[in-house]
C-alpha cells in the first residue's frame, strides 16, 4: 500500500516540476515573441489598450520606416567589422598569453597574472575618459579604432583558456618537444586543437559581447559614420514624439536576429567540438 | 644558466602583446584618473591646475552624490543577492537527471536573454512596464488590482531595474553554477543517502561547500558587473524619477559627456574604482575562509 | 541480526539486460565476496542490496522486511566505496559523524561512537584533518569509521581495496577479516580480484553476465569448480583446459598439479616443447608447446632443456562436458585418456 502512494507522489512532483519549468519558458521567451509580434503591427495598434498579443494586421510599416530612420546598412557594417577584428585580433593576443601563464615558466609570472586578473576586474566605466582622450590625441576618435584596440586583450578570455590549458597533459607536449617542436608549433599544432570547445566558447562570447556593446560606442563615437546597430537601434527609442513602438521592434530585430542565428550556429559547433575532444 | 634565461624569454614575448594592452589600457587609465581628479578644468581645458583634494571635498558635500551612491549599492547588493540565490537554486533544479530533455530546453531558454543586446531588452520593457499600455499591468489590472508604477515612480523605479536584470542574466551565472555542480563527484552524494541524510541536509552540507569556489567567483564577477550598468539608466529612466536610479555610473558619463565636468567625472571614477577595490577585500575577507577548495 | 535475500531479481538498463533472473541468499554473520570481471554484475548486485539502484522486477529481503522501496539510509546498511567517497570539506571526526547526527544520536554519545571506532582502526590522531591531507591507507580507515560508528547489520563493500598499493592491501585484507570476526555483521565484499576473494570469502559467488556460475568455500571452489568458467577464473596462472583431447568432452588439469618428471601412477602424458620459463625461486612457471596447443606448468621440477613430458595424476583431471558443465569421469573415459598416456611412449 505504501508503494503505490510512493509511486504517485514522485509522479505527481514529476508533472508539476514540468508544468512549472514550461511556465518557466513561456515567461522568459514571452518579451521576445512580444517584440517579433510588435514588429509586425501597424502603429495605431502598438498603443491600444487592452494590449493585443498577435497582431490584428501583419504589416511591414515597422520595418520600412525602421530603415527610413535608421541606415542600417551603414551600422550593420560597422557591427560586423568591429566584432570580427576584436575577435581575430583577441585570439592572436590571448591565445599565446595564455599558454605563456599555463605552462612557461618566468620570473614574475604572478606579478604579471595580478595585471591580468585587475584588467578583469577594471569596470569600463572606470578607464573610459582617460582612454578617449588618448584616442583624441592620436587622432583616431574619427575611426572604429577606438572600439577595437582596447578590447583586444581580453583578461576574461586569457584567464578562462589557461584554466583549459592547465589541464591538457604534460606527457603530450613533452612528446611534442621530442619531437622538436617550438614553442609555437606546439600552440598551433596541439593546445588550439585540444582547446577547442574554449576557443570556441570564448570567441562565441566576445563577439556577442563586441556586437551587444553600446556604452563604449557611444562614448567614442560622434558621428553615424562610426557608429554601431545598438547605438542606432537607441536612437530609435529617443526621437522626438510619441514612441513609435512598432518601428523601434523592428529595429531590435535587426539587433537581435543576427546573434540569434551566431547563437544557435555556434552551440551546435561547441557541442561538437565537446565531443571531439572528450577524450577524457 | 643560459637555457634557464631562454626559458623566461619565451615567457615574457608569449604574454608581452597581453600585457602592453593591458598596460596602456588599464594600468595605466588608473593612474591618470588619480592625476586628473587632483585637477580642475573640462575636456576642453589645455591647462588644468592641481586642486588636490577639492573635487573629492566637493563631492562628498554633496547630498545628490550620496543619493547616487545609494542607489548604486542598493541596485548592486539586491541585484547580487537575488541573483546568486535564484541561480544556484534554478541550477539545482535542471541538474537532476529525471527529466533530462526538458531541463536542457529550460536551461538553453533561460540563457538566451543573456545573449540579447541590453538596448533591444531596455526597448521592451520600457513598454512591458509601462504603467498604461503594457503586458504587466494589463495582468495586474485583470486580476483587479491597481496598477503598478514600475519605472514611473522613484520608489519603484530601482527595484524594477533590478528584476530586469535578473531576467537577463539568471541563465548566465546559472550556468556557470550548474558546471560547477556536474563536478561533484556521484559517490559523495551516495554515500550521504546511506547516511540517511535529508535533501535539505545534502544541499546545505554538502552541494553548497563543495561548489563553494564557483559560488565565490560568481559573486565577484556579479557584483563588478552590476556596477557597470549603464544601457538600462540610460535607456529607461535617465536617471530619474527623482534621481531615484541615478548611478555612480550614469552619474560619471553625465558629468564627463554631458556637463563636461572633468575633474568631478574622473573624481567620480576614482570612487567607483575605490567601490571595486573595497567591496574585493571585503569578499575575500568574509568570505574567502568559507571557500573549500579541493 | 539479520540475512539477506534476492528474488527473482532482474535488472534492465532499457534493453540492456545486465542481470536476468538472480536468486540468492546470504547468511547472516557471513563474509561473502561477490567477485567476477568487469560488467559481470556484481556491483550492480551490490547496489541493488544497497539500494542506490533499483531492481527492474523482483524483491530483496533484508531481516525478513521487503526493502525494494525503502530509502538506502534505512536499510540498515554501511557501504565503503571504491573512491571511498568520503565528504572533501568536512574534517574526519565530522566524516564519521554525519551519519550519526542525521539519526540525531545525542552530543555524548556521538563523542564516544567516535573515539571508540578511531580507536580501533587508529585515526585517533588525525580527527582533525581534511581527506586532502590524508593518504589512501589513512582514507580508507575513515571511510571503514564512517561505517563501522553505524553500527550496521549488514557492510556493504565496493572493492574498497583496488585504489592501495599492493603491501598495503594485504595488511588491509588481513584487518578487514579481523574487523569481521571481531564485529560479527554480514559483509558483502565485491571484487575482481580473484585472490582476494579467495583469501577473504567464507563464501564465495563468482558471477558472469549477472548470473551465478558457482558458489561455494573457497577450497570448494578450487578443488570442485562445477564449469570451465569457474574453473579458469580461479587459479593464477588459469586451468589448462582442451576439447581435443577426448570427443565431446573438455579435459582440465592445473598448471600446478602437473609434474615434469615422471611420478609413476600419472593417468596421462603428453610430449611437448617448452617455450618459456619464468623461474620463481621456488617453483617455476613454463609455457610448453604440445600437439594440443600451449600447456602451462608450474612445478618445482627443473629439467634442462627444451623436450619435456608432462605428466597429470588421475585425481587432478577435470571432465566437463561440451555445454561447459562438469561432468563425472566415467571408467570409459579414463580408459581413453591411458590411450593419450600410451601414444606419447610413456
Amino acid at each position: 500500500m505504501g508503494l503505490k502512494k510512493l509511486k504517485t507522489g514522485h509522479l505527481i512532483t514529476g508533472v508539476v516540476q514540468a508544468v512549472l519549468k514550461l511556465l518557466l519558458i513561456f515567461l522568459i521567451a514571452y518579451p521576445f515573441i512580444w517584440m517579433v509580434l510588435t514588429s509586425f503591427k501597424p502603429y495605431k495598434e502598438t498603443t491600444i489598450y487592452p494590449p493585443t498579443f498577435f497582431p490584428k494586421i501583419w504589416t511591414a510599416e515597422g520595418y520600412i520606416k525602421a530603415l527610413e530612420m535608421l541606415d542600417v546598412r551603414l551600422f550593420f557594417r560597422n557591427s560586423l567589422i568591429v566584432s570580427f577584428s576584436v575577435l581575430i585580433l583577441q585570439y592572436i593576443v590571448i591565445i599565446p598569453a595564455a599558454y605563456a601563464f599555463a605552462r612557461c615558466k618566468f620570473r614574475g609570472k604572478g606579478f604579471f597574472f595580478g595585471i591580468v586578473l585587475m584588467g578583469f576586474m577594471i569596470p569600463q566605466q572606470v578607464t573610459f575618459i582617460p582612454i578617449y582622450l588618448m584616442f583624441s590625441n592620436a587622432g583616431l576618435l574619427q575611426s572604429l579604432w577606438p572600439q577595437i584596440i582596447p578590447f583586444i586583450s581580453n583578461a576574461f578570455g586569457i584567464f578562462l583558456l589557461r584554466q583549459y590549458f592547465m589541464q591538457i597533459p604534460e606527457e603530450i607536449i613533452e612528446a611534442a618537444r621530442l619531437d622538436d617542436a617550438g614553442e609555437i608549433k606546439i600552440i598551433l599544432r596541439i593546445m588550439i586543437p585540444m582547446a577547442r570547445p574554449a576557443i570556441f566558447t570564448i570567441g562565441l562570447l566576445s563577439f556577442i559581447s563586441s556586437w551587444n556593446s553600446y556604452f563604449w560606442p557611444l562614448i567614442m563615437t560622434t558621428k553615424n559614420t562610426y557608429r554601431t546597430l545598438p547605438i542606432g537601434v537607441a536612437m530609435l527609442n529617443s526621437q522626438d514624439g510619441p514612441r513609435l513602438w512598432n518601428v523601434m521592434m523592428a529595429g531590435n530585430m535587426f539587433l537581435v536576429v543576427p546573434i540569434l542565428i551566431v547563437y544557435l550556429f555556434a552551440n551546435k559547433q561547441i557541442r561538437k567540438a565537446f565531443a571531439y575532444s572528450g577524450i577524457k | 644558466m643560459k637555457s634557464k634565461e631562454k626559458l623566461s624569454l619565451k615567457g615574457y614575448l608569449l604574454i608581452a602583446p597581453a600585457i602592453i594592452f593591458l598596460f596602456i589600457f588599464t594600468v595605466y587609465p588608473i593612474f591618470y584618473l588619480l592625476n586628473s581628479s587632483m585637477r580642475d578644468g573640462s575636456l576642453l581645458s589645455k591647462k588644468r591646475n592641481f586642486i588636490g583634494f577639492q573635487n573629492f571635498k566637493t563631492l562628498f558635500r554633496s547630498v545628490d552624490f550620496y543619493i547616487t551612491l545609494k542607489n548604486t549599492i542598493i541596485y548592486s547588493i539586491g541585484l547580487v543577492v537575488i541573483l546568486m540565490i535564484l541561480a544556484t537554486l534554478f541550477a539545482v533544479w535542471v541538474n537532476g537527471k529525471a527529466q533530462k530533455r526538458l531541463n536542457g530546453i529550460t536551461l538553453a531558454a533561460v540563457f538566451t536573454p543573456h545573449i540579447v543586446s541590453l538596448v533591444s531588452i531596455s526597448t521592451v520593457f520600457l513598454w512591458i512596464m509601462d504603467p498604461q499600455i503594457g503586458a504587466l499591468n494589463f495582468i495586474i489590472r485583470s486580476i483587479g488590482l491597481r496598477p503598478f508604477p514600475f519605472l514611473a515612480s522613484s520608489k519603484t523605479a530601482l527595484a524594477s531595474l533590478v528584476a530586469m536584470m535578473v531576467w537577463k542574466s539568471l541563465g548566465y551565472y546559472s550556468l556557470l553554477i550548474l558546471a560547477a555542480l556536474q563536478g561533484v563527484p556521484k559517490d559523495i552524494y551516495e554515500a550521504a543517502e546511506i547516511d540517511d541524510t535529508p535533501k535539505i541536509r545534502i544541499f546545505f552540507r554538502i552541494t553548497l561547500p563543495m561548489i563553494s569556489p564557483t559560488l565565490f567567483f560568481t559573486a565577484i564577477v556579479s557584483t563588478i558587473s552590476s556596477f557597470q550598468v549603464f544601457e538600462t539608466v540610460n535607456l529607461m529612466t535617465q536617471g530619474g524619477p527623482i534621481n531615484s536610479t541615478n548611478t555612480l555610473v550614469y552619474q560619471i558619463y553625465s558629468d564627463a559627456f554631458k556637463y563636461l565636468k572633468l575633474g568631478p567625472a574622473t573624481a567620480e571614477a576614482v570612487v567607483l574604482l575605490g567601490l571595486v577595490g573595497i567591496l574585493t577585500i571585503l569578499y575575500f575577507v568574509c568570505l574567502g575562509k568559507k571557500v573549500h577548495y579541493q | 541480526m539479520s540475512y539477506i535475500t534476492l528474488k527473482n531479481i532482474h535488472k534492465a538498463y532499457g534493453k540492456d539486460i545486465i542481470i536476468p533472473d538472480l536468486n540468492l541468499t546470504i547468511d547472516d554473520g557471513t563474509f561473502t565476496v561477490l567477485v567476477g570481471p568487469s560488467g559481470c554484475g556484481k556491483s550492480t548486485t551490490l547496489r541493488m542490496i544497497a539500494g542506490l539502484e533499483k531492481p527492474t522486477s523482483g524483491e530483496i529481503y533484508i531481516d525478513n522486511q521487503n526493502v525494494v522501496d525503502v530509502e538506502p539510509g534505512k536499510r540498515g546498511i554501511a557501504m565503503v566505496f571504491q573512491n571511498y567517497a568520503l565528504y572533501p570539506t568536512m574534517s574526519v571526526k565530522e566524516n564519521i559523524e554525519f551519519g550519526l547526527r542525521n539519526k540525531k544520536v545525542p552530543k555524548e554519545e556521538r563523542i564516544k561512537l567516535i573515539n571508540d571506532v578511531s580507536e580501533i582502526v587508529g585515526l585517533t590522531p588525525y580527527l582533525g584533518r581534511k581527506p586532502s591531507e590524508l593518504s589512501g591507507g589513512q582514507r580508507q580507515r575513515v571511510a571503514l569509521a564512517r561505517a563501522m560508528v553505524k553500527k550496521p547489520k549488514v557492510f556493504l563493500m565496493d572493492e574498497p581495496l583496488s585504489n592501495l598499493d599492493a603491501k598495503l592491501r594485504q595488511q588491509m585484507r588481513v584487518e578487514l577479516i579481523e574487523l569481521h570476526k571481531r564485529l560479527g555483521a554480514t559483509f558483502i565484499y565485491v571484487t575482481h580480484d580473484q585472490v582476494e576473494a579467495m583469501s577473504m570469502g567464507d563464501n564465495i559467488i563468482l558471477m558472469d553476465k549477472g548470473i551465478i556460475m558457482q558458489r561455494s568455500s573457497p577450497k570448494e571452489m578450487y578443488h570442485n569448480p562445477q564449469n570451465t568458467y569457474t574453473a579458469q577464473f580461479i587459479g593464477t596462472p588459469p586451468m589448462n583446459i582442451f576439447d581435443n583431447m577426448l570427443e565431446n568432452f573438455k579435459i582440465g588439469f592445473r598448471p600446478e598439479k602437473t609434474a615434469l618428471k615422471d611420478p609413476g601412477d600419472s593417468l596421462i602424458s603428453i610430449r611437448g616443447r617448452i617455450i618459456t620459463r619464468e623461474q620463481l625461486g621456488a617453483e617455476m612457471n613454463c609455457s610448453v608447446d604440445t600437439e594440443y596447443g600451449k600447456i602451462m606448468v608450474k612445478t618445482e621440477d627443473d629439467i634442462d632443456g627444451e623436450d619435456c613430458i608432462i605428466h597429470v595424476k588421475e585425481e587432478h583431471i577435470f571432465v566437463f562436458g561440451n555445454d561447459g558443465n562438469r561432468t563425472g569421469f566415467a571408467s570409459e573415459l579414463k580408459a581413453r585418456l591411458e590411450k593419450i598416456r600410451r601414444g606419447a611412449g610413456g
